[in-house]
């Protein structure tokens, strides 16, 4: 039981991380960022072939990261920036960016998959009857940490306070003289080093491919949807519940349907409280 | 002395349509100026030039004989310029205190009011501690004029301010935009449908159709002119 409890949290903070790169830009933007989903790619292929090309892990990583804040940003200055006013074009624009940095993986690298290796693969953690790997270990412990990071920039810097104000309602922000698109790039920035921090921390489990992030960024959607739109918190605890989940039913019923228990929880959450976990009628980042 | 607020032949287009064909102005320091005009003759678009929202197609405007259009919204702010919204739709789960404090660093050593003073003058008192989305549309309204002050402007623009307001409420309001006016020395450009709210407020009018300026003058003046009476007034 414990050892499931264990694994549903290491899945929950990897959606945590994800969700909440994905609730920070619709918040602050209004989209619904499939492109996530490329950049998580295009970051674990940098460390990837950073690190075959004989680059220390650490160092390798940090590039990886580079490359996923980078690409995010692109994404936005290229193309979401140009379509704030007509916000329908959203998910259309959002799929196609995600087809296309999928894509720019697949020309650069090829489609075999490929696996991570880390020096901390073969550290196994014992605690009382439970065990962690060293790779689920070191995602726990960066999750926390990048986490915590966003919290603090969120709630003590003043460009975190104009990213809630633009979250919070985007005129008022206007009113304030908060200079949005400066905002924009950054909610963009902070999501694609969130997105390279879990390339990295889970490519070693899974395997870097150009479709590695399909599944995980259908979870943290869920997961988005669960915290309410825009809720970093509200991810946080989202990401969590649904690990959790996740992880019970694929151990006590069947592995098989992982993805379906968290949609089955999406649904009853919806029926029961539409406005999300954290239920308010307002948009908001915090 | 020369103007504060310098309107140089400032023209907007969107595709083809001109929303601003050509409008030219100035306004002192503690002024208050209505713009008044049909639904579409381009009043929200103009505010939008002096704002910073909107880059001119031609023609400029200048707060203290520096350029202030072209330059983005946000530059505006800092430079002296707040505008409100013809919407309302205010900071949802933050209070207007929080959203207030952020405001203070716009201000860059402007004159301005404390918080709670120019909350209390909007008559927004017992509204600071309350998030945004539980007050009432007319407060969210006040609420976004605070926030505009608090920004400690130099020149003001109102968007249909009054706008689902009572008797009592609009004339409240038009008393608060005159002492911001006459203690802040704050220049003011209030558009708005409602004449009884407007006309006393105005030291002068500006009536826009169809993009241009069809009439300026006083408020009795522009009362009694007869293109406006027949394009505007006459309908109201
Ligand atoms: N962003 C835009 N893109 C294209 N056309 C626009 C845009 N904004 C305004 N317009 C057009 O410009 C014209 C002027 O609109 P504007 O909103 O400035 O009028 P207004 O005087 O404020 O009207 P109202 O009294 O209804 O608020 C209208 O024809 C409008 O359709
Ligand atoms: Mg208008």
């Amino acid at each position: 039981m414990s050892q499931v409890l264990v694994n549903g949290v290491f899945l929950g903070c990897l959606f945590a991380v994800v969700a909440v790169g994905l609730t920070l830009v619709y918040g602050v933007m209004e989209v619904p960022n499939f492109a996530h989903a490329g950049v998580i790619v295009l970051s674990a292929y940098t460390t990837w072939s950073a690190s075959a090309a004989g680059l220390p892990f650490a160092l390798a990583a940090l590039a990886g990261i580079a490359c996923g804040a980078l690409v995010s940003v692109l994404t936005e200055v290229l193309a979401y920036r140009w379509i704030i006013d007509r916000p329908a074009a959203a998910p259309a624009v959002a799929l196609g960016l995600m087809l296309i940095l999928q894509n720019v993986a697949l020309r650069l690298y090829g489609g075999e998959g490929r696996s991570l290796d880390t020096p901390y693969d073969r550290v196994l953690l014992r605690l009382g009857g439970v065990s962690l790997s060293g790779v689920k270990a070191a995602l726990v412990v960066l999750a926390v940490v990048s986490l915590l990071a966003l919290h603090l920039l969120l709630s003590r810097t003043s460009l975190g306070r104009a990213m809630r104000a633009v979250a919070q309602d985007r005129e008022a922000a206007a009113i304030l003289g908060i200079p949005m698109r400066r905002q924009y790039a950054l909610a963009f920035l902070i999501a694609g080093v969130l997105g390279g921090v879990a390339a990295i921390a889970y490519a070693p489990t899974f395997q870097v491919s150009p479709y590695m992030a399909d599944e995980v960024l259908l979870s943290a959607f869920v997961v988005v949807v669960l915290g309410g739109l825009g809720s970093v918190w509200g991810a946080v605890a989202g990401g969590l519940v649904l690990g959790v989940v996740e992880g019970l039913g694929s151990a006590y019923l069947s592995p098989a349907y992982q993805s379906a228990f968290g949609f089955l929880l999406l649904v009853s959450i919806l029926v029961l409280r539409p406005g999300g976990l954290r239920s308010t009628n307002a948009r908001r980042v915090a | 002395m020369s103007a504060l607020l310098v309107v140089e032949d400032v023209v907007k287009r969107f595709g083809g349509v001109a929303a601003v064909d050509g409008v030219s102005f100035t306004l002192d320091a503690g002024q208050v100026l209505g713009l008044i005009g049909p639904n579409g003759s381009g009043k929200t678009t103009l505010l939008g030039v002096l704002a910073g929202t909107h880059d001119p197609t031609s023609g400029k405007v200048t707060l203290d004989g520096r350029t202030a259009s072209g330059r983005g919204a946000h530059r505006a702010v800092s430079a002296g310029i707040a505008r409100t919204f013809q919407t309302t739709r205010l900071f949802g789960t933050w209070t207007l205190r929080e959203a207030l404090r952020l405001a203070h660093g716009e201000r860059r050593g402007r004159p301005g009011w404390p918080d709670e003073q120019i909350a209390n003058l909007l008559g927004l008192g017992d509204a600071l501690d309350r998030p945004g989305a539980s007050l009432t549309s007319a407060a969210q309204r006040l609420a976004m004029i605070a926030l505009a002050l608090a920004t400690g402007p130099r020149v003001l623009l109102l968007d249909e301010p009054a706008v689902g307001m009572d008797g009592t409420e609009a004339a409240a309001l038009a008393a608060a935009v005159r002492r911001a006016a006459g203690e802040l020395g704050v220049a003011v450009v209030v558009v708005d449908h409602n004449m009884q709210f407007l006309m006393p407020l105005a030291d002068t009018v500006l009536v826009m159709a169809a993009g241009a300026v069809l009439a300026s003058g006083t408020p009795a003046q522009i009362r009694s002119d007869e293109a406006v009476i027949a394009s505007y007034l006459g309908e109201a």
